[in-house]
């Protein structure tokens, strides 16, 4: 096998091999390529997200956009430094989240609010089960429209500061402490808040408790594609929004994916498009001469 | 059509595997690392469930509201019912009972309203009036009782039919407590129903009545729908108190979403509230509140405004192509259905460049961009332009257009690199082509067995210097094809290679000598490897050795 030959049969190998990658679906819970039931397929087409591998790559100017952010793993000093200048300099960050590392996110934030350790679930507004809460209360900037949200196991927010609460369980609902799915006796009763946003500098932090409203599942149920459309919205219409996908659950297939893009976005270059479409104009053309003149 | 042997794939199989292996390696699951676990579930694969105890706590909640008095907190709880919503078995249940308790809260707030109406006929002496008015209360006791009997025979009913349902020990018993409060507060209502009836029989017993009673307060409130952040919003209103005196100190407090924006006398009010202007837009409820204060009950009236900021719309008049080094100057205005956005900040930036400038009174703008040549500046860029208003009242808004930019540095380089490769493949397509031309023609034969060479310049080898060794072989090669064919009468047809012709001239004398030449020959057109003077000196030693072979000297 001539070296030609190998360095052919290897780019095609490598071609190959990126288009099965970025095809293929990831199966990964919160992914944004997941077109199951547990994915965020439908959310990056109909908010128009654009996935961001590192909250780096922030925009300098971040009036007038919004950032979601599911935290699914710990977030390091340097992304809540982002985060904080993000949200000073008048950017909107919408925190879905019902559990510890959240809670984390929001201390370091020094925002007035911790995710309560348990479930809201309510045996009577609910959508097919108490697991699965219909939020009736919906106050605020962004209850246009909205009658009701449907969570998915979501949990409590406790306020302990000046935050404006966005929406809030029923009056039979309660806190789920010991999993058990009923209300025993000593666990608190409803309503309890679980959407509230806070200013901070400039800019505005939206924290709903339930950390899959935006999964390919929950998205049509109720009104939850108003809700996010009408907070997405805040920054102003045609806000660009962008989803952090660092701290979401991955697996090897997103991180190719990722390398994919990154590959992608290199070659976008303009210079380097420019230079590739050149040389392949200039090399067909040499090459269509030579076999003209045989 | 020839078949593709599968053995010609062999030589890629590393490749296969690399491809197979990043596949997997790409595909295998995530390894079970510190991530907590998420608590949530697909809700197309939950199950539906009832809670017959939630809907009775429920109603509960909602007529203890109305035994206390409090007719609009009890609608407001039970409008948010929605029994559609509910499992389909508590559906029939739900809007049974909804409906009752709503028609004995609005039989309780009749009720109320012409004991007090009553009471104040006869305390300015009109009993005729009065006792009209109490006969007509006296129907609506006796349509609330019952109401009541009914509400009360559906949710024993339920609750027979939920404690027969609900399987579990827990749910029952939460069932019965239910059932049993509501038993309570409706046996409560019932007697306070009985105090009013009893009320009807003479003007006198109803100012009686209403002075152990406590004095409601009516409160309307009108306001536009829409509004604006830091533009005013008229509101007007009145707030009446059902009592024989006024009461001292009480105020009307306007609130939107439990902020207080206004405070009024009571009575008939007309105010104009300038909204604040860092506002959120959104669905905000504008509450008219008076609270209690002693015997005076508290009132409210709520209405849904939406407040809104204008959105603005930006036309933008820009050049479509763009050089770089250059400037980029754009114009345009900026307006909403509340007017020109006078002083608005407009702020246009692409990925290499920003720049900044503020809208006139009449809502043009001129935004001039230093677009600098660099290597990124080339092609169509996203340039974004954003407005941020000065008046809180107009939305921010951002639109973006993508001009076309060649930047000279940029083509420049590229062209360079363009050349660089097309260069580096026009060499390497040369060499292909020398080696090429230095193949043997093809030999045709005419009918009849006349032959003759086909092109006779494909049969002179080689425009090569014969002073190289490729050259020299050849040469040497060219020598001994020739003497072959001459000495078999064999020609190399255009379908035949080189080593097909060595095969069939095999059986003459020197055929194996020259299947070694032709063996020689094919490495040093196809290996794409210098040849090397030994290759040449042994290509002639064997062209001599094949020549004396031919003329039958044998060694």
């Amino acid at each position: 096998m001539t070296t030609r030959n190998l360095l052919f049969a290897t780019g095609v190998a490598a071609l190959l091999l990126a288009a099965a990658l970025g095809t293929y679906p990831s199966s990964t819970e919160l992914a944004p390529s997941n077109p199951a039931w547990n994915g965020l397929s439908q959310a990056v087409r109909a908010f128009h997200l654009h996935a961001l591998s590192s909250l780096g790559e922030l925009p300098r100017t971040a009036a007038g956009t919004a950032l979601v952010i599911i935290p699914a793993r710990p977030v390091s000093g340097r992304d809540i430094g982002v985060l904080r200048r993000y949200l000073d300099d008048g950017g909107l960050v919408l925190v879905l989240a019902d559990s510890g590392p959240g809670n984390d996110l929001l201390a370091r934030l020094g925002i007035p609010v911790r995710l309560a350790a348990g479930t809201v679930e309510d045996p009577l507004f609910a959508y097919k089960s108490r697991r699965f809460p219909r939020i009736a209360e919906v106050m605020g900037p962004a209850s246009e429209g909205v009658r009701a949200l449907i969570l998915n196991h979501p949990t409590a927010l406790l306020v302990t500061g000046p935050l404006e609460i966005l929406a809030q369980s029923s009056l039979v609902s309660y806190l789920d402490t010991d999993g058990n799915h009923r209300q025993d006796p000593g666990e608190p009763s409803g309503p309890f808040a679980v959407a509230a946003s806070a200013s901070v500098g400039s800019g505005t932090l939206v924290v709903v408790a339930d950390s899959s409203l935006l999964t390919n599942a929950m998205l049509p149920l109720g009104d939850n594609r108003r809700f996010l459309r009408n907070l997405l919205a805040l920054p102003g219409s045609g806000a660009r929004v962008y989803l952090d996908t660092a701290h979401l659950p991955h697996a090897p297939l997103d991180v190719a994916k990722d390398l994919l893009d990154q590959a992608r976005k290199t070659i976008a270059f303009p210079p380097l498009t420019f230079a590739l479409v050149a040389s392949g104009v200039l090399v067909s053309w040499g090459r269509l001469g030579i076999s003209r003149r045989r | 059509m020839r078949g593709v042997k599968a053995t010609r794939f062999l030589p890629f199989w590393p490749v296969a595997c690399l491809f197979l292996v990043g596949l997997a390696a790409a595909l295998v699951p995530p390894p079970r690392g510190p991530l907590p676990p998420r608590r949530h579930e697909d809700p197309s694969q939950a199950a539906s469930e009832a809670d017959p105890g939630a809907l009775l706590r429920y109603y509960a909640a909602g007529l203890s509201q109305l035994s206390r008095w409090r007719v609009d907190e009890a609608k407001r709880l039970l409008l948010r019912l929605d029994p559609g919503a509910l499992p389909p078995e508590l559906q029939h249940y739900a809007s049974d009972l909804t409906g009752l308790v709503l028609a004995e809260g609005d039989q309780l707030a009749a009720i109320d309203r012409l004991l007090h109406d009553a009471a104040v006929q006869a305390r300015t002496g009109r009993v005729e009036s009065a006792r009209r008015i109490l006969a007509q209360l006296r129907r609506h006791v006796e349509r609330g009782t019952a109401l009541l009997g009914y509400a009360m025979q559906d949710v024993q009913a339920f609750a027979g039919g939920a404690r027969g349902t609900t399987g579990g020990a827990q749910a029952g018993s939460a069932s019965r407590e239910a059932y049993q409060e509501l038993a309570r507060l409706a046996a409560r209502a019932r007697a306070l129903l009985a105090a009013y009836g009893a009320a009807t029989r003479a003007p006198q017993s109803a100012v009686a009545l209403t002075r152990i009673l406590p004095y409601p307060t009516e409160i309307s409130l009108s306001a536009p729908k829409t509004a604006y952040p830091g533009r005013p919003l008229p509101i007007t209103g009145a707030a009446r108190e059902l009592a024989p005196s006024p009461s001292r100190g009480r105020h009307v407090a306007l609130r939107l979403d439990g902020r207080t924006v206004a405070e009024v006398p009571l009575g008939t009010f007309r105010t104009t509230v300038i909204l604040p202007p860092d506002m959120a837009p959104g669905a905000y409820r504008l509450v008219a509140e008076v609270p209690a204060r002693g015997r005076y009950l508290a009132g409210s009236a709520s209405q849904r405004v939406d407040v809104i900021q204008a959105r603005p719309v930006v036309t933008v008049r820009r050049p479509g192509l763009v050089l770089a080094p250059g400037h980029l100057m754009l114009s345009g205005t900026v307006r909403s259905r509340l007017g020109p956005l006078a002083g608005a900040r407009v702020r246009a930036w692409t990925e290499a460049v920003a720049a900044e400038a503020l809208a006139g009174p009449d809502g043009r703008f001129e935004v001039n961009l230093a677009v600098p040549g660099w290597l990124q500046t080339l092609g169509p860029q996203d340039l974004r332009i954003r407005v941020l208003p000065r008046e809180p009242w107009d939305a921010p808004v951002e639109t973006s257009l993508r001009p076309l930019v060649l930047s000279l540095p940029g083509i420049a380089l590229g062209g360079l690199a363009a050349c660089a490769t097309a260069l580096w493949a026009a060499r390497g397509r040369r060499r292909e082509t020398d080696r090429t031309r230095a193949l043997p023609a093809p030999v045709s034969q005419a009918p009849g067995g006349d032959r003759r060479h086909a092109p006779a310049d494909r049969t002179r080898l080689s425009p090569l210097d014969p002073s190289t060794s490729l050259g020299r072989l050849l040469q040497a090669y060219e020598e001994a094809l020739r003497r072959v064919q001459a000495a078999t009468g064999l020609t190399l047809l255009p379908s035949t290679t080189l080593r097909e012709f060595a095969g069939r001239a095999g059986a003459i004398p020197g055929g194996t000598t020259f299947a070694r030449m032709t063996a020689l020959a094919e490495r040093a057109v196809y290996a794409g490897r210098r040849v090397e003077r030994d290759q040449a000196e042994e290509m002639e030693r064997l062209g001599a050795a094949l020549a004396r072979e031919v003329q039958g000297d044998h060694p």
